[in-house]
């Protein structure tokens, strides 16, 4: 019913825009082309300096319509190693989206890079991971963006723009196979409607059949099916006022999770494993220009409903499985106003946002579940009293309602001082949490008496009868400042020299997933094993804040065909949030505050147009992350790696294209080599597991005439072996292989073109 | 059993709790009414050397302070058994006065106390001594903090009976020294809490060990030791078993045998001792001692 009154107001809210652009047509139509600035709508062009980002003291990276195409980046994870010392790694699900950017990141819980999407702030990362089919730029910027962009931007932000229908027109049609039995299709109607309306209908639908097997039933264990619909309406009432909104609807459908047992090297599990969800967001931005100031609105809906259910252990055996089904839905809202005055200028916006969660997460343990990690530890302890359990599961569950919410102010002045030109940022955010919870657990079971072995008699039927009702509430305060002093560089076009400081912050809240280690404790509490901690010391945690120190340059020649980046930088990461066991117990985990981290290193990237129909670009990020403290109860990692993080990322790339004249076969030619590199990367956390430094060798061929073309792409062509992920459970160690060479060939269709080409005129 | 995950506060007393207050112009006067029946005595005769189980005694202590820093407790005790030449068995005292001295639990020492109830001198309180201990402890399951104050009472009447007052269920904190026979490493721990029952019927104790580790690679376990005879001292109480299987949410553990169990409780001293030798799993040998009081040295 939820889902269908989210539905229902998603289209109220598009049908009164359609009313009114109804109604628009029938006005007398304006023969002025209107040209709209490039991105100028973007939460990027809002929140930026009047310099541009290529002049503004943040280390970023873009990636254009043209070289997402050529590089087959439909997701966030295309831009992994692009953008130098940024990583996503591709494993687990749609929902996982780790994203680490100079050795900070996150797997669990808050994420530490920001996500915008056509201005959508997404304020959930399992809900990062989706396909977009008309990008036309990605923006990668790195080092903390919280000052601007608020919480969870401790590490940096992505902003995705799609393609504006005021800027292209027509249809655009895309089929493509490949390896893997991998389909994909999609079609997008971009029209002007009128002079300054523009609207677009970009639908699409993927299916992939996969890389690897769960040799268990011969299921594919990673395939997929997918699809999303995108409606953007892009106006401008007056020269004056522009108003854009997406609307979105994402579904996506996994059959599988392909973890490899390290010992065995296979897949080979036998409960079920999926992940389903549905996501919609609506994301509204109106912008008003004035002579010396603007005033924009970003307002957004987002929806998620999704469902991971997992056979938790990943083995043929039957441990546990876990389900998480969640509900949340939330809204955003960011109003900026910036404006000049001489040299000074100045930005200030508020911000507020409330999101709300249900969730579901049960987790079952069956019959090896039971006998090992239950019964068998307890009837170790006392074989002359052994314990069975009266039932081949045992049901753990845990309900929550999660409501939280923020308001947030923020103001930057920055001053021209000559070629100088100093900035300070400071941001006050205010966010409260709570979290109400249900967890359970009801059982029964025998307590054999075997003093006399030739006559087992029952001792004892004890029940375990747990019901945990409770609510827990927080609220942070965080303070943060940034500033920066650029210098541009006299005699280079358009380059700047920059230091800066910034301060980041990632929320504090409540880890849901440790409900079921609660519940275990309390049920080895009832057989007699203590349970020392309460649920808030388990499940809560407190916010996680760095500091930023940078220095950096862009440099660009006076032609423009030479542009490069650097950027050294330190960071201190304080109260990480992180998994450890408390006080010496080696049973049952908590999440803590309880690491610091050090982070340094350096990035290069470069982009030159050697000549006309050669581009080269590349780019190399290096970090030494490591924990300068860190004791998890146990062991002491002070000086170790932090683990996930790679520290090296490597990308580099050459595109060749010749055009042909008028009259040939084909129109266009162009060939593009690449290499993606990644690592050393550390398992855990006292670096005795790596993945070493790999790479990936990528190509494409694209054949282009009128308004077609057809690329022929490769990816790991050299069939690079390597892994993504790897983890420890209940003693095992599991790993996500990396996915193997493959190709594909993609047909593109642009109708807009096909309309103005001469054989048709 | 009930689950002790921490203490939290001590000390202070009955002066912080108000159930009255009276005023004589400047001065004010708070009161404060206990009643403490779980308990009961051990009464030594001097004469014939016999010590006599005396149960449900019931004392009812009354504790005035003043704004001017006066303090007294006023004590009447029911079912007090003493002897076969004392028919009386209800004895009220008149108020004494209550010292503090450091960070010591209020307490009253008194000599030649003469009950106001009775009117024949022939009953006379020789000495007394009582204190009062307030102290608030964690129960985490149910995330509360639960009031267990301590309440000190001895006294000796007609130079002839000395009586010490037992609560019938005390909880000890302490520091737990695990020795391992074979290679004397110890391991320490000031985590077990200690529970102390008595069954003056039976003559029996039951010790419940919270967070019991004697070796670090034990898990932390709710252990009882159940049903161990008691003796009674004139001053103090011993423990005293030669072999124990403890049990574990109310199951036997013969995988944890304990052997040359002694435990002496001394209430004057506040503080007891405990000392076993134990075999966890087939781990090794270790002897336990326990060094326990009414209070944690330091707050975790």
């Amino acid at each position: 019913m939820q889902t269908f009154d989210t539905l229902t107001n998603f289209v109220t809210v598009n049908s009164l825009l359609l009313t009114a652009i109804l109604a628009l047509q029938s006005a007398p139509a304006d023969s002025v082309t209107m040209t709209v600035p490039l991105g100028e709508v973007s939460v990027t062009a809002i929140k930026s300096g009047r310099a541009g980002m290529d002049m503004s003291p943040v280390s970023a990276t873009m990636v254009g319509e043209s070289e997402a195409q050529r590089l087959g980046i439909i997701t966030m994870k295309g831009v992994s190693e692009i953008a130098p010392n940024f990583y996503i790694p591709d494993y687990g699900s749609r929902m996982t989206s780790s994203i680490y950017v100079r050795g900070i990141g996150a797997r669990i819980d808050q994420p530490s890079v920001g996500l915008c999407v056509d201005n959508v702030p997404f304020l959930n990362k399992d809900n990062y991971d989706f396909d977009l089919v008309d990008i036309e730029s990605i923006e990668v910027m790195r080092g903390p963006q919280s000052t601007l962009y608020g919480r969870n931007s401790m590490a940096g932000t992505v902003n995705v723009t799609t393609l504006s229908p005021l800027r292209r027109q027509g249809v655009r049609i895309l089929a493509e196979g490949g390896t893997g039995g991998t389909a994909r299709a999609a079609a997008g109607i971009y029209a002007r409607l009128l002079p300054r309306l523009g609207m677009s209908l970009t639908a699409d639908f993927h299916y992939t059949h996969g890389y690897f097997t769960n040799t268990y039933n011969n299921s594919r264990a990673d395939s997929e099916e997918g699809g999303s619909l995108r409606w953007k309406t892009s106006w401008r009432p007056s020269p004056s006022v522009m108003v854009e909104n997406t609307a979105a609807i994402t579904m996506s459908a996994q059959h599988g999770y392909p973890y490899a047992w390290e010992k065995t090297g296979t897949i080979a599990y036998n409960d079920t494993c999926f992940y389903r969800r549905t996501g919609i967001t609506d994301g509204l931005t109106v912008k008003w220009s004035g002579s010396n100031i603007s005033v924009s609105s970003i307002t957004s809906f987002q929806y998620i409903d999704d469902n991971m259910t997992l056979d938790q252990d990943f083995l043929t055996d039957s441990y546990f499985t876990l389900t998480q089904k969640r509900r949340e839905w939330a809204l955003t809202q960011d109003v900026v106003a910036k404006g000049t005055a001489g040299r000074y200028s100045w930005l200030a916006g508020l911000f507020g946002f409330y999101r709300h969660t249900g969730m579901d997460a049960p987790v079952t343990f069956k019959t090896d579940g039971i006998a090992n990690l239950i019964t068998g530890h307890r009837n170790e302890m006392n074989p002359v009293y052994p314990v069975t359990w009266d039932s081949d599961i045992f049901p753990l569950y845990s309900t929550f309602t999660m409501p939280s919410g923020g308001f947030a102010a923020y103001h930057r002045s920055s001053v021209e001082l000559g070629r100088f030109t100093l900035a300070a940022d400071l941001r006050l955010d205010i966010e409260h949490t709570r979290l109400d919870y249900l967890s359970q657990c009801h059982a029964t079971y025998t307590i054999h008496d075997l003093t006399d072995p030739g006559n087992p008699t029952v001792y004892s039927q004890p029940t375990i009868d747990i019901d945990n009702p409770g609510s827990l509430s927080r609220t942070f305060v965080q303070l943060l400042p940034k500033l920066s002093l650029t210098w541009r560089i006299p005699q280079l076009h358009r380059s700047i020299a920059y230091a800066s400081v910034a301060k980041g912050y990632k929320s504090g809240g409540y880890n849901t997933q440790m409900f079921s280690d609660v519940l275990q404790q309390q049920v080895m509490a009832q057989m007699g094993v203590t349970s020392k901690y309460d649920i808030s010391e388990i499940v809560s945690y407190d916010p996680e804040s760095s500091w930023n120190y940078e220095i950096g340059a862009h440099i660009s020649n006076k032609s423009g065909t030479l542009t490069a980046d650097a950027a050294l930088f330190w960071i201190e990461c304080r109260d990480q949030q992180l998994t450890m066991f408390p006080d010496g117990v080696t049973t049952g985990r908590i999440m803590a505050n309880a690491g610091r981290t050090r982070s340094r290193g350096v990035e290069l990237s470069a982009r030159w147009r050697i000549i006309r129909s050669i581009t080269m670009q590349g780019a190399w990020g290096y970090t030494d992350a490591r924990f300068t403290r860190f004791f998890n109860g146990i062991t002491d990692f002070s000086g170790c790696r932090v683990p996930y993080a790679p520290s090296n990322t490597l990308f580099a790339g050459a595109t060749w294209h010749h055009s042909f004249p008028g009259g040939s076969l084909i129109d266009r030619i162009e060939t593009n080599i690449n290499v993606r590199g990644i690592g050393d990367i550390w398992w855990d956390e006292a670096n005795t597991r790596r993945q070493p430094f790999y790479a990936q060798l990528g190509a494409s061929v694209r054949i282009s005439r009128g308004c077609w073309s057809i690329d022929i792409w490769g990816e790991n062509l050299t069939d690079t072996r390597f892994d993504t992920f790897s983890y420890i459970s209940i003693g095992n160690t599991f790993m996500q292989r990396g996915k193997p060479a493959r190709a594909g060939i993609t047909l593109r269709i642009a109708l807009e073109d096909l309309l103005n080409n001469p054989i048709f005129n | 059993m009930k689950k002790f995950a921490l203490m939290i506060t001590a000390i202070a007393t009955g002066l912080a709790m108000t159930s009255c207050l009276d005023s004589d112009d400047n001065k004010v006067t708070n009161t404060v009414t206990r009643s403490y029946a779980k308990c009961f005595n051990t009464v030594y005769d001097a004469t014939t050397g016999d010590i006599a189980i005396n149960q449900q005694p019931k004392y009812t202590l009354t504790i005035k302070s003043t704004s001017k820093g006066e303090n007294s407790i006023q004590i009447s005790m029911t079912n007090v058994k003493l002897g076969d030449d004392i028919a009386y068995t209800t004895f009220d005292l008149p108020d004494l006065p209550m010292k503090v001295t450091g960070t010591s639990a209020p307490y009253v020492e008194a000599t030649d106390v003469r009950p106001t109830n009775i009117a024949t001198p022939s009953i006379n309180f020789s000495s007394i001594y009582v204190s009062v201990l307030d102290r608030y402890i964690h129960n985490s399951s149910a995330n509360t903090n639960e009031f267990y104050p301590v309440y000190t009472i001895n006294f000796v009447v007609n130079n002839r009976y000395t009586v010490t007052t037992y609560p019938t269920e005390i909880q000890y904190f302490g520091e737990t020294k695990s020795t391992a026979t074979a290679s004397g490493s110890v391991f320490t721990s000031s985590d077990p809490r200690y529970a102390i029952t008595f069954d003056p019927d039976k003559k029996t104790a039951s010790i419940d060990i919270t967070s019991a580790q004697f070796v670090s690679a034990m898990p932390k376990m709710n252990m009882t030791f159940p049903d161990i005879p008691f003796t009674t001292g004139i001053n103090s109480l011993e423990i005293k078993s030669d072999a124990v299987t403890p049990t574990i949410a109310g199951t036997p553990y013969p995988t944890f045998p304990i052997t040359g169990l002694e435990a002496t409780i001394n209430t004057r001293q506040a503080s007891a001792t405990l000392v076993f030798d134990c075999n966890p799993m087939s781990m090794g040998d270790y002897h336990v001692d326990a060094s326990l009081s009414y209070l944690l040295k330091q707050n975790k």
